[in-house]
Order: structure tokens, then C-alpha cells, then sequence
């Protein structure tokens, strides 16, 4: 059952630099397809096509993928070919002011309504001012004005003659009108009536009630006179308004006359105009205490604001469908505000203070936002699927929403909504709103996938150079040789944890991009060699590793007891990773295992402590039933194990040292000593095979570091899965050192594999009877557990027994 | 020419609380600040009004009630000394403020008589054209006919448009009233800045250059100008009609012709809806 030992050219998936399409990355020029993650595309492809509600895309993927690029690539691409949306504007509805009207209209003509708008204020109060102050207009309305004179003076003439036939006179008092006898233009004397026949005093009587009885019916007609006087000045202006500016809207209804909305509104307009002609003639101090709500602009006129137009959206520059991302997409940002001005303590707005949300750009085009910040803005979240549901985009702010304020605002009409949303954001906040929010599914559809890794095969690994060349070439950087692309392959295939992949983490590859082309200035270099990208890396990892340092300095110094020469009964050294931040490193750990005669139980002290992670006592339990399968076909399982990771204060979780774990179970139970040489990474199934783990260059780099701060000896290295294989791309120095014969790696692919190698017995094989050689491990271990059980048995009858008696 | 100027020493503006007596005031104040001169408020409490209260059929009608009522004389007093006050504080806010001595009487007559009466000492008086006639009535009273026709100073007709700012014009004939209308009419188009219109009223052309060249002299001395305009021997309808096309303000008639007195005078008040002075 011999294992061969790794080679040096086996510990690295070299790429090659002659496979490199390229001598340097300025030959190249820039990459006009998305490479590496069809998935994603075709997600992407499928929601722009298919334009049904609903079918709205959440970008999932880790951050640093690339996501966002690629989906603007997309976006951008298929929004070039589409038509541009329509200008928006706000207007004012005369009719209900506070819900003002929403105007689209064909991109570019948003602008030429609003600056038609404001020139006509100008215009119509210019044609105005001509109209009334012409002497046509006058006369016409002094004419109207005295019929009700005329009238008013043929009635009250009549009066006065009627008077005067009989002597009498209307007289004004300071309340009202009184008839008295008068004669030469005096009232006479009470006493002279004296001298009047009784007769003659009732016909004076009887004249004086009859005029004012006639008196006061034409008082009581004269309302009327002036309200029918009122009605026909009015009806007069209507008609010199109309005239005067019908001729002005003219010009703007000719240039919409297949807007069906703004020629609704041009007439909405005119009839307003005949309304509010007054607007136009306030002068400049009724104009400043009616300040418009808007800062800075107190001199606008009244009427200009009444009519001018709130374009709030305008494509008149705009080439094809709008692509809007959204850095921050608080609730008002992305659908929109209605401001509002104090003045005079009370907060007033109108409808040109009605602001735009990144909803109303993207209308008729394509949204991207990052999910974790909008689910971080209140409020927005439920906002953003309230429209996607009702498909129409209203603007009301929070406080009104929640009815918290009871200020007087707009409702300002709502656009109807056609915009695809794409979320960015990671497969976590992914999978929980899918598992949280039935409404989610309902409203993002479509799942675009970003893998965080491709296959690294030759076709992948020339389009991935053209990537880097591409990169480059967009950050203005050095020129990378080939060489240095071949270096920045491999690292990707490191961080991508696998020789046979390359890693699609754009952000670390560009990152490493800068700091080699920096590096590169520092040496001097016009070109990027192979160094210097080597030296970003080392740079990095140096700048990183201080944790790591300082723990493998416990370890030289003994603080944590790690041993790497000599032998030992139940004693292994394992392996583990830790993470910190972006930086992962390995960290040899002392497993011991103890045992004595029990009900077959294995004790994983981690878990005891509640230090261990689930998938860790998984792991433990999995080596009972190894054990159980393997040892006590013919007896019980009679012994208690005890596992521990020495001096481990951090928990452990993870499956990777369960191999580690049997190993010094086995030792325990067989007494057979293991080579502290050694260290051993990879999982164990119930039957004995050992499987892949995660982190194996970490793992064997950290044992490496050990050995080699104490002196490498030539027997040190790492068992490994054979099934890791693939997943190697060691450090250099670890490769040179096992080219040199002095550290070693082992592919392993069964736990009797394993055994032989640490303990230099063989494993041993059973024989027909399932009965293992005594001198082999496995032998050993037979013999002493079925030993235990037998002792076990005679304990339980001993006691038994006892009861019995 | 200054003394000839300072010789409006009063002026003396009939008040009934109409809308032209009061705009009559507002003018006046304004003259009477540009010449120095006192200014004097008359309110006049109607006595054919106190006398048709005690006839007992008398009742008053109201504008703005349906229905009449019995007027009784204590009451009619008490709305004549609610009016007269109202316009006594009217007159107050008017010349509140201005460099001004004015003073403001009440008297009780027939109006037309204490008017002319009270107006003996002012050497300018000023009265509403309309008055508080009845609805409608935009032509002049019989108070202000009866004072136009038997007073012998100057006499302000006011119009009620005439608040407007609008060039004044004289109509200048040579005699000695015009002479003293080019005084009057010089301060009231300073007072108001509008500017002077000289209708030079003559029998010929020749005369006219005359007339001329005699205002203007005058009104070099006043340090002042003036545009003018020959009328070969104007009627009414001439002067009514160039008033108009002008659109002139207060117009300033010398009084010195048969043709310009009586009911001529009055004739010719009707046709002008301008402010007109009469210097007599």
C-alpha cells in the first residue's frame, strides 16, 4: 500500500507563458465580450427580452465579482439599440392644484415646452398690455360700462321729472334718499303746509309715497343691473384674452399636435388665462409678498409660475435607453420628492417643486441598485416593491405615506412605469429574501448567477489573459509581459483555491494589477515582469500576516506545543485555516485522543464545551461508526474515546481534521506511536476513505513555515487527500524545498494509507475470517478492543450478578 | 412773479364726502402745499334736509334695504355729525404729515349759500363736479351750478379723473383772468409734475404768435414751459374736442366773456369731464 510522494511539479498548476496569445498586454486590444459567466448572461439576456411584469433580475454573486461591470457591459450594450424614453414634465392643474398633471411627450420636446412656456408669459403679457391699453378696448369697455349709467340716469331722470311735476326733489341724506316738497330750490316750511286744503296735503302725501315706493324698486334693480353690466365687461375681456393669446399658443400647438396630452393642457392653459388675466399686471411688490415657493427667485412673476413647466426628465442628449445606477438609493432618491420652502412659518410647495427619483430616469430603460443598501434605506425596500407591483410610480414622501405630518402637500400625478430593475447583491441576501419575502419571488424573477471561479482550461485561460490585458489597458498601467500574465494566472488559480480554476474576483485581480504596476515604477521597470507581480503578492501577504506571525511565534517558542520530530502514542498533528479579513493562513494544531473501555462512544471535548461546530462533531461521530464497522464485527464496540485539539481557545468547525482525529484515535487504541513529523489534513468517510478538504495550501504552507523556522530535518511533510490534488498551488519556497528532498507531500486516499505512513506499520489487510494480522495496526487495534469488550462483558455479568444476589 | 403766485392764500375745499369732493381734497392739499397756502375743509349740514324732516310724510329709502322709514330730525343730525367726521378724518389722514396749516369747519344752511359765503375769503375754491347725486348722475349738481354761476373768485370744479396725472391746460386769451389762470395753472402742474398745455385763444393767427410770445415770457420768469396750441376762434365743441384728443387733465378757463358765464358756463361743465378752474 505504498503512497508516492508528490513531486515538486506536481504542487503547482504552472501556466504556462508561452500559451499567452501575447509578448506584453499593449499588444492587446480591449475585450468586447463577457467571458466566465455564462450563466449570469444568459440570466440577463432572458430578463431584457422577455419584457413581462415582474421579471426583474437580483444579481447574485460574491462582492468583487464583477457583477456590476457586467451587468452595465449588458445593459449598456442591449440600451444602445432601444428607443429613447419620453421628456416628463410636471404642470400645473388648474383644476385641482395640489394634483398636478404629468406631461410625457417625445424625447427633446420636454425642453421646447418649457422654453415655449416661459416666453409666453412674456408674450401674452406684452399682447396684453396692447390689447387693453388700445383705444378700441377702452371705448368698448367705457361703452359697456355706461349702459348701466345710462340706464341708471333715464330711470332716476324720470324719477326727478315725476318729482318735479308735482313740486317735489329727491334729496340725499347721509343713509339714503328722501322725496320733499320744494319750491325755488328749497324744501318748504312745515308751516306752509298748514295752508294747504286737506285734500291737497293727502294728494302731496299719496305723491311722496308713490316715488318712493318707485324709488325703491329701481334701488332694488340696480344689483342686477351691475351684476349683467359685470357679466358682459367680463365676457368682453374673455373675448380680447382669447383673441390676444390664441394666436401665441398657436406656435406650441402646432409643434404638439400629435400630443394629445399637452394640446389638453395648452387649451387647460387658455381657459386659465381668461381666469387669472390679473396675474399678469401685479406689479412688483404684490409679486414679493407672493413670493413663489422656490429660494432665490423671488422675482418671478405669478403668472410665470402658474405656467411655467417642471420638466423633471429630459433625453434630448440621451442615445437610447437610460441605464441608471443608483450609488444611494434612500426612499426620496429613488422615487422622487415633493420639496417644500418655509415662509411665513407655514411650509408651502408646488408643482415646481416636485424633484426626480432615479425611478424616473431609468423609466423606459434599465435600474441598477445594491440590495444591501436598499434594504439598509427605511422604508425603501417596501417602497421599491410597492411600484414593481402596482407598476406606477407615485411621489409622496414618508411623512404623508405614514401620516405623520399633516402639512399640505402634492400628489403629483403618477407615471406609469416600464424600467427593469436589476439588484446586485450577495447569494446570502439572495437566498434569505427568497426564503423571507413571498413577495420577492413574485417580483424578481430572474436569478443571475456570478460564479466566483471558472474552469482554467486553455481556451478560459487565453480570454482570461485578454482580460488582464484589458484591465491594464483601462487602468493605464504598465505593460504586463508575459511572464507577469502567467504570474497573475496562477495567483487568480490560488485565490480561487484550485489549480484547475481561475478566479473571477475582478476587484483583487485589479488590485494586484496596481500594486505590481507600482511596484514595477519602484523597480524601475517600463514593463511589469514576473518579479514584480511576485512582490505584490509577497508585499500583500507580508502587509496581512501579522496574525499569523504572532501565532506561529507561540509555536516556535513553545508557547503552544506543536511537535514536529519524534514519536508519539495518540498524538497527531492536525491542520486548520483561519480567515481573517481577506487573508487565509494555516495553523497546525496537537490532536490527542485517549480511550478506556466504555459503551462505544467517541467524546468530542470541542463539542462538550460547546467549541466545536456542527459539521466538526459530524465529523467525531463519523469515526464511531468507522470504528464500529470496521473493528467490532464479532464484539461490541467497548470503549470511550476522548478528542481534543490542544490549546485550541478559538472553536473548531469543519470536517478536515476527522482523518487527523482517527489517526490518533487508532495510535490511542493500538499504542502505536505516530510520527510527529507529520501533519495531516482531510476527511474520513465511515468506510476508511479520506476526502477532499478546503484550504490545503494554507494548511500545508503552515506546516511548512513551522518545520522550516526549526529546521527542516528531511522526514517533515503533510498527508493530504488525494482528491486535493488539484486544489494544489503551493508557495514556491514550499516547492523548491520539496524539490530539495527535504519536506514531503503525500496523496492519501484511505485511512490504512495514512496509518502506515505515520506510524511506519503497515495497516494490515483482514484475511477471509475478517481477522487482521496481529503485528499490523489495524491487528492491533482489533485485538485490543475486542480484549475490551471482553472485559467489558464480564464487568456487566459481575455486575449483574451482584443485583441478582 | 412769486408774489403773484403767493396771492392763493386760501383755499377752500367743499367737502360732501363723495368720492370727487374727496379726490377735490387730495388735489388741493397738494396745491396748497406747492403755494404755501391755507387749506380750509367745509362740510355744510343740509338744512332742506333737517326742514323735509319735519313734513310728516317724509321717510327715507335705503340703498341697500328694502323697505322706507321715518326720518326723524335727531336722527338725520346725528348721520349728518357721523358724516361730517368721517370726513374730518379723511381730511386728517390726507394732510397728516405735510407741511401744511389746514383746519376743518362744519356750518349748517343751505349748501350752495355757505359755500359761497365761506368761500368769500378763499381766494381758490374747490368742489367735487358730482357730488352725492343719485345713482348714476355723473352730471354736476345743482349746488355746484348755483356756486359756478354766482361766484366771483376762482372756482376748482372737480372731476373725479381728474387724479390721474395728466398735462394741465390753460386756455389763454390775453385778458386779465388769464393772466391770473397762467399763475394758478403753472403751480398746479408743478404740484402734480404733468406738465402745460397753452390753448392760445385768439382771433387770428397773427394774434395767437402774440399771445405766444406774452406766455412765454411769463413763464421764463416762472422758469418754466409750456406746448402750445392756436384756436382760431374756438366754440365749445372745438375746446371739448381738443381736450379729449389730448388726453388733457385739469383745464384752466379765464371767465371774462358773456360766453363763458351764466348758463353757458354751465352748458359748457357739462360737455368737459375734465377738472376745469374758472378764473373770474
Amino acid at each position: 500500500m505504498n503512497v508516492r510522494e508528490l513531486t515538486a511539479d506536481q504542487l503547482c498548476h504552472r501556466c504556462d507563458p508561452e500559451s499567452i496569445p501575447f509578448a506584453s498586454t499593449d499588444e492587446v486590444g480591449p475585450l468586447d465580450k463577457v467571458i466566465g459567466q455564462p450563466r449570469a448572461v444568459a440570466a440577463l439576456n432572458f430578463a431584457i427580452g422577455i419584457d413581462k411584469k415582474g421579471y426583474n433580475v437580483f444579481a447574485l454573486g460574491e462582492t468583487g465579482t464583477g457583477k456590476y461591470s457586467l451587468i452595465r457591459h449588458i445593459l449598456d450594450k442591449h440600451a444602445e439599440g432601444e428607443q429613447v424614453p419620453e421628456d416628463l414634465c410636471y404642470v400645473n392643474n388648474f383644476k385641482e392644484q395640489y394634483k398636478p398633471r404629468l406631461l410625457s411627450m417625445a424625447a427633446g420636446k420636454g425642453k421646447e415646452l418649457a422654453e415655449g412656456m416661459k416666453n409666453l408669459e412674456d408674450e401674452i403679457r406684452t399682447g396684453l398690455r396692447a390689447a387693453f391699453e388700445s383705444e378700441d378696448y377702452q371705448n368698448r369697455l367705457q361703452s359697456i360700462g355706461e349702459e348701466i349709467k345710462e340706464k341708471q340716469q333715464e330711470i332716476f331722470q324720470t324719477i326727478q321729472n315725476k318729482a318735479a311735476e308735482h313740486d317735489m326733489a329727491p334729496l340725499r341724506t347721509p343713509a339714503g334718499l328722501i322725496f320733499a316738497p320744494v319750491k325755488d330750490g328749497e324744501v318748504v316750511r312745515p308751516d306752509e303746509l298748514k295752508n294747504l286744503s286737506k285734500e291737497e296735503r293727502k294728494e302731496l302725501e299719496d305723491k311722496a309715497a308713490d316715488l318712493q315706493k318707485e324709488a325703491q324698486r329701481l334701488f332694488q334693480k340696480m344689483p342686477q343691473w351691475q351684476r349683467e353690466i359685470n357679466e358682459k365687461q367680463k365676457q368682453f375681456n374673455r373675448e380680447v384674452i382669447q383673441y390676444t393669446i390664441s394666436p401665441l399658443l398657436q406656435d406650441l400647438r402646432d409643434k404638439f399636435h400629435d400630443n394629445n396630452q399637452v394640446l389638453e393642457y395648452l387649451t387647460a392653459v387658455e381657459m386659465d388665462i381668461i381666469e387669472n388675466v390679473y396675474l399678469f399686471f401685479q406689479d412688483e411688490g404684490q409679486q414679493a409678498a407672493l413670493a413663489s415657493p422656490t429660494g432665490g427667485r423671488g422675482g418671478e412673476s405669478q403668472a410665470l409660475r402658474r405656467y411655467k413647466v417642471n420638466q423633471i426628465i429630459d433625453h434630448s442628449e440621451s442615445k437610447g435607453a437610460p441605464v441608471v445606477h443608483e450609488e444611494y438609493p434612500s426612499y426620496q432618491n429613488l422615487f422622487g420628492r415633493v420639496e417644500h420652502m418655509a415662509q411665513m412659518g407655514t411650509l408651502i410647495t408646488d408643482f415646481h417643486m416636485i424633484r426626480s427619483g432615479a425611478f424616473h430616469r431609468a423609466n423606459g430603460g434599465y435600474l441598477v441598485l445594491d440590495a444591501l443598501k436598499v434594504l439598509m434605506e427605511p422604508f425603501t425596500w417596501e417602497g421599491l416593491k410597492r411600484i414593481l407591483r402596482s407598476g406606477e410610480l407615485r411621489i409622496e414622501s414618508l411623512g404623508q405615506r405614514y401620516s405623520l405630518i399633516s402639512t399640505v402637500s402634492l400628489e403629483p400625478e403618477p407615471l406609469p412605469l416600464k424600467v427593469t430593475v436589476v439588484l446586485t447583491g450577495s447569494p446570502l441576501i439572495y437566498y434569505r429574501l427568497k426564503h423571507f419575502d413571498p413577495e420577492f419571488g413574485e417580483l424578481f424573477k430572474v436569478a443571475a448567477d456570478f460564479t466566483y471561479a471558472i474552469d482554467r482550461n486553455s481556451e478560459n485561460q487565453r480570454e482570461y489573459s485578454r482580460i488582464i490585458a484589458t484591465a491594464v489597458n483601462n487602468e493605464e498601467l504598465r505593460p504586463f509581459t508575459r511572464d507577469a500574465v502567467a504570474r497573475v494566472i496562477e495567483h487568480s488559480s490560488r485565490i480561487a483555491g484550485d489549480g484547475e480554476k481561475l478566479s473571477m474576483h475582478m476587484e483583487g485581480l485589479t488590485d494586484l494589477l496596481r500594486e505590481s504596476d507600482y511596484l514595477a515604477s519602484q523597480n524601475g521597470n517600463s514593463k511589469v515582469e514576473r518579479e514584480d507581480v511576485q512582490q505584490a503578492i509577497d508585499s500583500w501577504t507580508y502587509r496581512s500576516d501579522s496574525i499569523r506571525e504572532r501565532m506561529q511565534e507561540q509555536i516556535y517558542r513553545d508557547i503552544i506545543t506543536v511537535e514536529t520530530e519524534g514519536l508519539r502514542v495518540g498524538q497527531i498533528n492536525g491542520l486548520s485555516v483561519l480567515q481573517l479579513g481577506g487573508f487565509a493562513f494555516g495553523r497546525p494544531s496537537r490532536i490527542t485522543a485517549s480511550i478506556r473501555i466504555g459503551k462505544g462512544d467517541v467524546v468530542d471535548i470541542e463539542r462538550e464545551v460547546a467549541m466545536g461546530g456542527p459539521i466538526h462533531s459530524k465529523g467525531v461521530l463519523i469515526l464511531s461508526g468507522f470504528l464500529g464497522a470496521r473493528y467490532a464485527t464479532e464484539h461490541p464496540l467497548s470503549l470511550s474515546a476522548s478528542l481534543v485539539f490542544e490549546q485550541s481557545y478559538g472553536g473548531i468547525e469543519g470536517d478536515s481534521a476527522s482523518s487527523a482525529e482517527l489517526y490518533a484515535l487508532l495510535s490511542s487504541i493500538s499504542r502505536v506511536p505516530i510520527k510527529q513529523c507529520f501533519a495531516v489534513t482531510g476527511s474520513v468517510d465511515q468506510g476508511g476513505n479520506v476526502q477532499a478538504i478546503g484550504g490545503v495550501n494554507e494548511k500545508i504552507e503552515g506546516f511548512f513555515d513551522i518545520c522550516r523556522a526549526r529546521g527542516l530535518n528531511g522526514d517533515q511533510g503533510v498527508l493530504i487527500p488525494q482528491a486535493n490534488l488539484k486544489h494544489l498551488m503551493l508557495r514556491q519556497n514550499v516547492i523548491d524545498t520539496v524539490r530539495d528532498g527535504k519536506f514531503h507531500i503525500y496523496p492519501v486516499r484511505t485511512i490504512d494509507q495514512g496509518i502506515e505512513l505515520l506510524t511506519g506499520i503497515k495497516a494490515g489487510e483482514p484475511d477471509q475470517s475478517g481477522r487482521y494480522p496481529e503485528d499490523s495496526v489495524n491487528g492491533k487495534v482489533f485485538a485490543v478492543l475486542a480484549d475490551q469488550a471482553e472485559k467489558r462483558l464480564k464487568d456487566m455479568r459481575s455486575a449483574f450478578s451482584a443485583k441478582e444476589e | 412773479m412769486e408774489k403773484q403766485m403767493s396771492s392763493i392764500k386760501q383755499i377752500l375745499v367743499a367737502l360732501d364726502g363723495s368720492q370727487s369732493s374727496i379726490s377735490a381734497l387730495e388735489s388741493g392739499v397738494k396745491l396748497a402745499v406747492r403755494l404755501n397756502a391755507e387749506l380750509v375743509g367745509l362740510f355744510v349740514e343740509d338744512i332742506n334736509l333737517l326742514r323735509a324732516t319735519q313734513l310728516p310724510f317724509t321717510q327715507e329709502i335705503s340703498m341697500f334695504s328694502s323697505g322706507y322709514r321715518r326720518l326723524e330730525a335727531l336722527e338725520l343730525e346725528r348721520q349728518l355729525r357721523v358724516q361730517a367726521d368721517r370726513v374730518r378724518r379723511i381730511m386728517e389722514r390726507i394732510t397728516h404729515a405735510k407741511n401744511l396749516s389746514a383746519r376743518f369747519q362744519v356750518v349748517r344752511g343751505s349748501v350752495a349759500e355757505e359755500i359761497l359765503i365761506a368761500s368769500k375769503d378763499a381766494d381758490l375754491l374747490m368742489l367735487g363736479k358730482t357730488g352725492r347725486s343719485l345713482p348714476g348722475f355723473g352730471r354736476f349738481g345743482s349746488t355746484v351750478r348755483s356756486v359756478v354761476v354766482r361766484r366771483p373768485g376762482m372756482t376748482l370744479v372737480w372731476h373725479l379723473d381728474g387724479a390721474a396725472i395728466r398735462p394741465v391746460v390753460l386756455a389763454y386769451d390775453g385778458s386779465e383772468s388769464a393772466g391770473k389762470g397762467l399763475l394758478v395753472a403753472f403751480s398746479l402742474q408743478e404740484s402734480q409734475d404733468s406738465g402745460l398745455i397753452v390753448y392760445l385763444v385768439a382771433e387770428s393767427q397773427e394774434k395767437g404768435h402774440e399771445l405766444r410770445l406774452e406766455v412765454s415770457n411769463k413763464l421764463k420768469e416762472l422758469g418754466g414751459c409750456a406746448t402750445f396750441r392756436t384756436l382760431v376762434r374756438p366754440d365749445f365743441a372745438n375746446l371739448t374736442w381738443m381736450l379729449r384728443s389730448e388726453n388733457a387733465g385739469p383745464i384752466v378757463l379765464p371767465c371774462n366773456q358773456k360766453r363763458v358765464s351764466g348758463e353757458h358756463l354751465c352748458s359748457l361743465l357739462e360737455e368737459i369731464t375734465n377738472p376745469v378752474l374758472l378764473v373770474k
